[in-house]
């Protein structure tokens, strides 16, 4: 009798931990990060960003701060490759915020419809198909460690800043247009400790206030 | 590397560099059609602007003589 109690208590206190473990979600085993080998994911502003998984042409995200989301959320890149954020022609009604570098990566490259040549070479015309349009606000953020590469798009909209950055080693800038149907209230502002480079063409499309602005030990060349 | 102005440009400030910052415009780096700034840009406090010889629309100059930085 004394054996059969014990028993029965053994058995509610094993029930009542286990019931605790799933409460608080103990019972199953983490997430997986999906491994990368060079993964280009695909944005489009007619994609999904619920729909599609954003690895091929036919399947993009639909704006560009989710796709960076999922690379640095759902992604193991190894050390097999960085990821390269491709975009679809277009016009985006916001660019994206980078913070951070992606798991077994160091840079999120960011790119419209460069050539695939290892130049990855770009005109004007190229540049012109990809357009973030982010009013009011920067197109495109860069901070705390990430370090990004945006190539071969079109940055416009009134009072937004093409790039801003903080606290970054290193970030590139090529074969982007300043400027379009609407005009700039800034094109590259490093702030703390923020460095950027220019390559390629940069061309100016509209008016800006302040081209390029460097501050609080920061490096634009 | 070049800066290809589409059009006549306005710009208020082409480049400012402030406080221990470094703007630097490589040898070969080329600023192509009319970019016009409405004000010089500035260096201040121990920033530097170099330029290795390409000609900033507006000039370069000293924010301030009291808290001066490079021009190069």
């Amino acid at each position: 009798m004394r054996r059969s109690r014990f028993l029965i208590c053994i058995l509610a206190l094993a029930t009542i931990l286990a019931s605790g473990f799933l409460f608080l979600g103990y019972s199953q085993p983490p997430a997986q990060r999906l491994r990368a080998h060079g993964q280009i994911f695909h944005v489009s502003p007619s994609g999904s960003n619920s729909n599609n998984d954003r690895l091929t042409q036919e399947t993009p995200g639909q704006t560009i701060q989710y796709a960076v989301g999922h690379v640095m959320a759902d992604w193991d890149f190894a050390w097999q490759g960085d990821p390269l954020i491709r975009l679809g022609p277009g016009i985006y009604s916001e660019g994206a915020v980078l913070a951070g570098q992606p798991v077994g990566a160091h840079t999120i490259s960011i790119v419209g419809q460069q050539d695939s040549d290892p130049g990855q070479s770009c005109s004007l015309a190229q540049a012109e198909q990809v357009v973030i349009r982010a009013p009011g606000r920067a197109a495109f953020y860069i901070q705390d460690l990430a370090i990004g590469a945006v190539r071969c798009l079109t940055l416009e909209g009134a009072d937004s800043v093409g790039l801003v950055c903080r606290q970054t080693p290193a970030s590139d800038i090529a074969f982007v247009k300043f400027g379009n149907s609407q005009s700039l209230g800034g094109g590259i502002h490093a702030n703390e400790n923020c460095s950027v480079n220019l390559g390629g063409t940069i061309w100016l499309g509209a008016n800006i206030d302040t081209f390029l602005y460097a501050n609080l030990m920061s490096r634009i060349t | 590397m070049s800066i290809a102005a589409l059009g006549n440009i306005q710009m208020t400030y082409f480049a400012l560099s402030y406080h221990p910052s470094l703007l630097e415009f490589r040898s070969g780096v080329s600023v192509v059609g009319p970019v016009s700034a409405k004000y010089v840009s500035l260096v201040w406090r121990g920033c530097a602007i170099i330029t290795n010889g390409l000609k900033l629309s507006g000039g370069v100059a000293q924010a301030k003589p009291d808290a001066p930085g490079l021009l190069e």
